[in-house]
């Protein structure tokens, strides 16, 4: 897909928003500045509520990353975003319209990657991208010219003869992605697209996440895969028991948990007096040690600023500092840190 | 209506792919109704005779035209041989059952008051030996018989008394009251499992339906479906007019293959014919979405699906005839009877009053699973139902 077709979509888009009375349609001042955003959104299967008010919006041009353990409601809300599922309670709004209201605009927007591999093993590459493409409403040159752009963005263009059957799981996950971008969503969302495939078509689909995005696209993306959220996301939002329990950009997320960095000092002696003021150094959370005492382990706030201090405080003691080790906080801890749980928690 | 027929074609695409499943349900009825038509079949086949006459005596225009009267009736094929030794070579190889040289002197041998003969080969399968023996026999004797009152009476009371040679009523078959007549109605055994199967086959159908929407909502390809901006109901029900494609070709190369094949006489009246096809098949499919709606996934949905179409079948006597008269009036709780007994009808061109009513029990049959299966559709169709 070229820099250029997206302009072109960006046209295309803006002439459709005209045609279409889009001032008068669009729900809200805020629906402006967002393109999805949830509203007391609430569904409830008898008993049980799955998604309990949830509300947040993705601005246009984010990779919003869904974190959540089994049972979250991530699936619940990606299927009422989707249309899949009828919201209980509340609206969802994609580029100001209504999904309980204007179904049809929001799936127009839309392009859904499915966790399950939802292609034909019977039809090849391109007759799987050309039939959705067909359902699209794409016809004629722009049909053909789509299903290649799709189909060459996932690297899959010289395999269009070719049959899923005879594919790997990596290629059969990119021919998942191909159906559901060759219409130009403004809204591209991944449910775990890169589970039980190999480092290196896992590579690719994040690199085509990045491509998609630079291309226009926003994308919502599940995945269990932290580091993968963590190294393509712009935005993250942890979902536990229906509820968005924390929502921001990693650093947001660490400050909302107050939680900080460690700082790992390999040190040649102890002192019972440098240990005391370390742990008395306002920005300290934890003090522990290992290794005989030769290994100190200093959870803080704020790294920046007090490392300096506390190097001056083990000069200062005559200690000689044979290793720094610095580690940061990673989306696992964090989460775990928030749910009690892992992300792969049944 | 786009979304419909983009559907559509694509169903038939895959299914035009799906080699295992077309084998089943096109080559195996065929395989079927030929086994057991023949099985049960109780006509006599024309036993091929090969025929070289040699004779250019008074006697040659009689045989002639015995043996293009025996060629006239349902028992003997006739082929003209160019020699003798041509006779030998096409019941040595198979070409024909049964050779008849007749030697060209033959008209001087009967004339000078000596036996009539002609030299026969017979060929390998003693049924059609015997039917072609018949035919030489009754010309044979007949001339003998001539030559030896010509011999006792002299010509003139002899010509009195004898016709002229014919093969008419060489080979008779009698019916005892247990032949086709009797177990299969008025149709032939071919006609009647040629109706069964294809009837029991376009259930099966009928079932493809039911398992291509099981199969698109557990691949999540009928989500994705979900998820775009045509109609979902144009969508499925394209899923479903597909697999009523695949049974229209079914019964389309069903007819034409048992037609010209199998020699099947469908009655010629092809527009019933395809309406009881079609209600057939929308009774199998609305039977199958049903089945699917309680059953929610693949293997039960097939397991329940082949038990009650077997059973059906089995109690409409399509696998074994006269069962009807033993299960008390159940065989009419099935499609098969309906479908069946309406197609036989059409076959044989007899009680069209009668057939129009079983149409009409079949029509009933399809519109009320239909209507249940379109109840019971979102529970197949959407993963959250």
């Amino acid at each position: 897909m070229s820099p250029r077709g997206y302009d072109f979509i960006d046209l295309f888009q803006a002439s459709e928003k005209h045609t279409m009375g889009l001032s008068e349609t669009k729900q809200g001042v805020e629906a402006e500045m967002s393109l999805v955003a949830f509203r007391e959104v609430v569904k409830k299967y008898d008993t049980t509520i799955t998604v309990n008010h949830l509300n947040f919006s993705i601005g246009e041009g984010e990779i919003f990353g869904l974190l959540g353990p089994n049972g979250a409601g991530k699936s619940t809300s990606i299927h009422m975003l989707s249309g899949l599922l009828a919201p209980s309670g509340g609206d969802i709004l994609v580029d100001g319209y209504s999904i309980r209201k204007q179904p049809i605009e929001v799936k127009k927007r839309i392009g859904l990657v499915p966790q399950e591999l939802a292609i034909y093993e019977m039809l090849t590459a391109r007759e799987n991208v050309t039939f959705f493409a067909k359902l699209y409403g794409l016809r004629g040159s722009l049909l053909r010219d789509r299903v290649d752009e799709a189909l060459q963005f996932v690297g899959l263009l010289e395999k269009a003869k070719d049959k899923p059957s005879t594919f790997s799981g990596g290629m059969k996950r990119r021919l998942n992605i191909a159906c559901a971008i060759m219409h130009r969503p403004k809204l591209i969302i991944m449910d775990e697209p890169t589970v039980g495939i190999d480092p290196q078509s896992r590579n690719h689909i994040l690199e085509s996440v990045r491509s998609l995005n630079k291309l226009g696209s926003t994308v919502i993306y599940t995945s269990h895969y932290m580091e993968e959220v963590e190294a393509i996301c712009t935005r993250i939002g942890i979902l536990d028991q229906g509820k968005l329990i924390a929502c921001g950009t990693k650093d947001e997320l660490k400050r909302q948990v107050g939680q900080g960095e460690k700082l790992i000092f390999e040190i040649d002696r102890n002192s019972v007096d440098m240990l005391r003021e370390i742990s008395e150094h306002p920005g300290m959370q934890q003090l522990d040690e290992s290794d005989l005492g030769l290994k100190l382990t200093a959870t803080v706030k704020e790294s920046p600023s007090i490392l300096q201090d506390l190097l001056f405080i083990i000069q200062k003691h005559g200690i000689n500092l044979r290793k720094l080790t610095r580690v940061e906080p990673n989306l696992e801890s964090l989460f775990l840190q928030m749910t009690g749980r892992t992300l792969r928690d049944e | 209506m786009r979304a419909w027929w983009t559907t559509v074609y694509y169903e038939c695409v895959k299914y035009s792919r799906m080699r295992s499943l077309l084998v089943i349900l096109i080559g195996l009825p065929l395989l079927l109704i030929l086994l057991l038509g023949s099985a049960f079949n109780t006509d006599i086949k024309p036993a091929k005779v090969a025929v070289f006459n040699a004779d250019h005596g008074n006697m040659r225009d009689g045989i002639t035209l015995f043996w293009e009267e025996a060629a006239a009736g349902p028992y003997i094929k006739v082929l003209q041989a160019k020699s003798a030794s041509e006779v030998q070579d096409w019941v040595r190889e198979g070409t024909v059952d049964y050779g008849v040289s007749i030697p060209s002197d033959f008209s001087l041998q009967v004339e000078t008051g000596k036996a009539a003969e002609w030299l026969t080969y017979a060929g390998r399968y003693e049924e059609k030996n015997i039917a072609a023996d018949a035919v030489v026999n009754r010309y044979l004797s007949t001339v003998n018989l001539q030559i030896a009152a010509v011999q006792i009476l002299g010509v003139m009371n002899a010509g009195d008394i004898l016709k002229e040679p014919s093969a008419e009523d060489s080979i008779v078959v009698h019916n005892l009251g247990m032949g086709d007549s009797e177990i299969f109605g008025e149709t032939s055994a071919i006609q009647y499992y040629s109706a069964a199967y294809l009837i029991m086959f376009l259930l099966y159908g009928g079932m493809a339906a039911a398992i291509a929407l099981i199969n698109q909502r557990e691949s999540g390809t009928l989500q994705r479906m979900y998820t775009n901006p045509s109609s979902f109901r144009m969508t499925t029900l394209g899923v479903i007019c597909g697999s009523g494609m695949l049974a229209a070709l079914q019964a389309i190369v069903i007819v034409v293959f048992t037609s010209f094949v199998y020699d099947v006489n469908w009655g010629g009246q092809y527009e019933i014919i395809a309406l009881i096809c079609f209600l057939t098949a929308a009774a199998g499919i609305g039977l199958g979405i049903t089945i699917a709606s309680f059953a929610q996934n693949k293997k039960t949905t097939q397991t329940f699906f082949s038990i009650i179409v077997f059973s059906m079948t089995f109690l409409s006597g399509g696998m074994m005839t006269g069962i009807e008269k033993m299960v008390g009036g159940a065989n009419k709780l099935t499609i098969n009877h309906w479908a069946s007994t309406s197609l036989r009808a059409v076959m044989t061109g007899t009680g069209q009053t009668e057939a129009w009513q079983e149409i009409g029990v079949l029509a009933l049959f399809a519109l009320c699973l239909l209507i249940i299966a379109i109840i019971r559709l979102p529970k197949v169709v959407k993963p959250h139902a």
